[in-house]
């Protein structure tokens, strides 16, 4: 096919849950064969000096419940926010928005329809009408989505008209593979890649492309033993690449998990394929995601389905629909194609979504589909194994050389028999002193003033960056920390406990199960109220606070509201003003997560 | 006021007093010989709206012509305006010295206006003075670059440069950002109603569940013919139970179990032998 007659459409995402990013791999898919080609990447991959020079570019993102934009484009949205951007920059572009919310929520698809409005005034010129897709529609998000992507590719065409030797976009119902595959029948020792891949990456700050692999120190289980949660402190050792991988308390590091190999064998087991048979793909060149690094050549297919196929995730739609174009057994391929329209939505919901079903259990159903599978598939059938975010856990003066991560082992039930397991926090869990890690850094959200006083609200693993915070400012010798650390019982849950008392640091433990009432951090800081106000209105003390997203940030923040209003006299209005001039000047920030 | 008439002209006429006895029918017939082979058309000022006439169809409109005591409107003007082609012009007899009319004219979108001269006075009246207005070479409405546009690529690149040396210090947190919340106009607000949720037809009723293939709890039998069948006592003949949920019966004692192999034992759990509350 001749690149050169080939229109560049940019697809840019923000994907907090992974929606949004198998939207664009949706759309990549759709586009492979026709006159457009699409470059696909997270918003905040995206060489930013560029997109004045593009053409044709859209845009795929979600809303978070604050109606805050997904940490993949926070860079991006920090950026076209600036004020000082002519209204002009932006002219050469023409653009599209497709939102993913839920009007559910107060701000549905807020961060969509800003950026629609944001990149209109910045001069772009639009497409068509923003897709606002709803997951609180009967049939899910698909409907609009699907509307927006004919729509669009109608438009798209309408400009570049197809020619001949290339397919219509969207209209082919299972678009050309991405790949062809070629099978080599010497195996290669899987030990031989890890090491391959250790090698490289010293001489520059490692990144999602080039990772760098840091060995595991110590991998501790952090709550007693009889507890029910299993929370681990794991220490990584950066000690080679230090100079490369600076990092100040508030910061992120990005951890790009494996499967574990049990569940990795389970898969092998009904895939139709020989595992450790040397593979070779050779890219039709027909997309570029520019977030992905599979590697091309010398590799095995148990390493892929090791490092990238996230076949422990819940199957999305688009799963079902191209399983069932390859399927040939009556019964799988009525059921697969029911699955996979809009109208099985509730089905799918009830079969695959609400108990959390995996891939790899959806294929155990669907065994006669799964042998089928051809091998320059796998990349449009599997979705890709995304990094996930850890705010770190160490300081870089008392922890020199090393990183730590606090994490929640997540384990749950739901009606399948099985206990669905989190594949990150499992998958560090089973590390063993040694071990591998791949992992880059990543700018946190949160920045600490050193000569003002700091008070630091970390409940659970939010204590993180906190922990980080303190032991920093205490050998730095900077302004102290009040700090308030929420768990469940002082004996099983409660993290660091020995570290405290040797840091500057005035500590408020709320134990919310050791006692009749409960007892949470928000409680501890309405009794400190009085000596908070004080530190915050005379002493210029900023308030961070860290961890799970549910409840805790808002009842935090109420809890201050009224601090201003019973220490310092405010009007309900006037505390809600105080507590936004906070926010405007960074004296109030927050790193929360689900 | 025929003089300015040229051959092949399509002739727009509006009055507002008619003429006593035939002098339109003459008038009519005078400017037809004219214009010979255009249109002539004759039309009440008060109508000239509601006529219905095509944008752009007229060479020259006439107004006046039988009276020089009319007094037109901004919007008969206007309307003069569009219904003649570009560079077509409007030819007004006027008794009140011009100032008011001119000014009028210029409102309606009528350039280069001018005196046309004087009027014979054949008819016996005093001599009137006619004013003649050029409708502009471009559509009323239409939009067109102004000349300080050629400007733009330049701006453009200094644009782009202001883009790119931002870009250059992506972190730098002290730069003044724009509130985004501003950015919401009121639709943006707007929560989808409960009947744009609905899919398909949107009766709202929820989908009767399909029923399996061979199916054996009564499901098929009901949706063929429309009556709840007798419930039946349990069994495991219904050859789905080794399949995976996808293919169970809704009512399935291994639901949540993953598909058995070919000889494999199968044991409940305590949680799977009791019924659920």
């Amino acid at each position: 096919m001749n690149d050169h007659v080939r229109h560049r459409v940019v697809v840019l995402y923000g994907s907090q849950t992974g929606t949004a990013e198998e939207v664009t791999s949706r759309l990549l898919m759709q586009s492979r064969g026709s006159v457009f080609k699409c470059v696909a990447s997270a918003m905040d991959d995206y060489p930013i000096q560029d997109l004045v020079n593009e053409d044709l570019v859209l845009f795929v993102c979600s809303t978070t419940g604050q109606g805050e934009p997904p940490d993949n484009m926070k860079l991006f949205w920090k950026f076209i926010m600036r004020k000082n951007l002519p209204n002009t920059c932006l002219s050469g572009i023409r653009f599209g928005v497709l939102g993913l919310g839920d009007s559910s929520y107060a701000k549905y698809n807020f961060v969509a329809k800003k950026l629609f409005r944001r990149i209109q005034n910045l001069g772009g010129k639009s497409l068509l009408t923003i897709g606002l897709a709803d997951d609180q529609h009967e049939w899910g998000c698909d409907v609009a989505i699907d509307d927006w992507s004919r729509n669009m590719w109608q438009i798209l065409n309408s400009i570049h008209p197809t020619k001949d030797g290339f397919l219509n976009p969207i209209e082919s119902s299972l678009p050309p593979p991405r790949f062809r595959v070629t099978m080599d029948d010497t195996n290669m020792e899987g030990e031989d890649i890890v090491k391959s891949m250790v090698e490289i990456g010293h001489n520059v700050s490692p990144s999602k492309k080039q990772p760098y692999y840091a060995s595991v120190i110590s991998n501790k289980r952090v709550t007693a033993a009889d507890h029910f949660q299993e929370t681990r402190l794991i220490s990584l050792n950066v000690s080679p690449v230090v100079d490369h991988m600076k990092y100040d308390p508030g910061d992120v590091i990005m951890i790009q998990p494996s499967n574990l190999s049990q569940d990795v064998n389970a898969l092998l087991d009904i895939l139709p394929f020989k595992p450790d048979s040397l593979l070779t793909f050779h890219s039709l060149d027909d997309e570029i995601d520019a977030s992905t690094n599979i590697p091309n050549k010398g590799t095995t297919l148990r390493e892929i389905v090791t490092k990238y196929l996230d076949f422990m995730s819940v199957p999305r739609r688009s799963f079902f629909q191209l399983l069932s174009h390859i399927s040939c057994d009556e019964m799988e391929k009525e059921k697969l194609t029911e699955l996979g329209s809009p109208e099985g939505t509730d089905e799918r919901y009830s079969y695959a979504n609400r108990p959390r079903r995996t891939i790899l259990e959806v294929l155990q159903d669907f065994h006669l589909t799964a042998a089928l599978i051809p091998l320059e598939r796998i990349f449009d059938i599997f979705p890709i194994i995304r990094p996930r975010a850890f705010s770190i856990a160490s300081s870089p003066t008392r922890h020199q050389g090393e990183i730590h991560v606090l994490v929640a082992v997540v384990k749950y039930k739901t009606r399948l028999q099985a206990p669905r397991k989190g594949l990150c926090s499992s998958w560090l869990a089973s590390l063993n002193t040694g071990d591998l890690v791949p992992i880059w850094l990543k700018r946190g959200g949160i920045r600490f003033p050193s000569k003002q006083h700091c008070i630091l609200i970390g409940p659970g693993t939010g204590i993180a960056p906190f922990r980080s915070a303190a032991h920093e400012r205490t050998s730095n010798g900077d302004s102290g920390c009040t700090v308030f650390f929420g768990c469940r019982n002082f004996s099983s849950d409660f993290y660091f406990r020995d570290e405290w008392k040797d840091l500057n640091v005035d500590l408020h433990v709320a134990c919310s199960r050791d006692q009749e009432e409960k007892i949470y951090v928000q409680d501890h800081i309405k009794e400190e109220g009085e000596k908070l106000f004080r530190l915050i209105w005379e002493d210029d003390a900023s308030v961070f606070v860290a961890g799970n997203s549910k409840n805790m940030p808002d009842d935090v923040k109420s809890t201050f509201l009224q601090i201003f209003q019973t220490y310092g006299k405010m009007t309900s209005q006037e505390a809600e003003d105080y507590y936004v001039t906070m926010q405007s000047k960074k004296r109030y920030q927050q790193e929360t997560w689900s | 006021m025929e003089k300015f008439i040229k051959q092949g002209d399509n002739v727009l006429v509006v009055w507002s007093v008619p003429p006593t006895g035939d002098k339109m029918q003459t008038m009519v017939n005078l400017i037809k010989t004219k214009s010979s082979t255009g249109v002539v058309q004759l039309e009440n000022a008060q109508r000239l709206k509601m006529g219905g006439y095509e944008s752009s169809n007229y060479d020259i409109a006439i107004c006046g012509l039988f009276s020089a005591e009319e007094i037109y409107s901004n919007e008969i003007f206007a309307e003069i305006a569009r219904v003649l082609k570009p560079q077509g012009k409007v030819y007004v007899k006027n008794n009140n010295a011009g100032a008011s009319t001119t000014s009028t004219l210029k409102l309606s979108g009528f350039i280069n206006i001018m005196e046309a001269g004087l009027t014979e006075s054949s008819t016996g009246d005093a001599a009137s003075q006619i004013l003649v207005g050029e409708k502009p070479h471009f559509e009323v409405g239409s939009s067109s670059k102004l000349s300080f546009a050629k400007k733009k690529p330049a701006q453009e690149e200094s644009a782009k440069t202001v883009w790119n040396l931002s870009a250059m210090d992506m972190n730098d947190d002290d730069v003044e950002l724009i509130n985004d919340d501003d950015l919401l106009e009121e639709e943006d607000l707007v929560v989808p109603d409960a009947t744009s949720l609905k899919g398909g037809c949107g009766t709202g009723e929820t989908k009767p569940k399909k029923a399996c293939k061979n199916c054996t709890c009564g499901l098929a039998e009901e949706l063929e013919t429309g009556k709840t069948p007798q419930p039946k006592a349990a069994t495991s003949a219904c050859g789905s139970c080794y399949l995976g949920d996808a293919f169970r019966c809704a009512s399935c004692p291994y639901l949540g179990m993953p598909a058995f192999k070919p000889g494999e034992k199968i044991s409940l759990s305590n949680r799977q032998l009791t019924a659920d509350s």
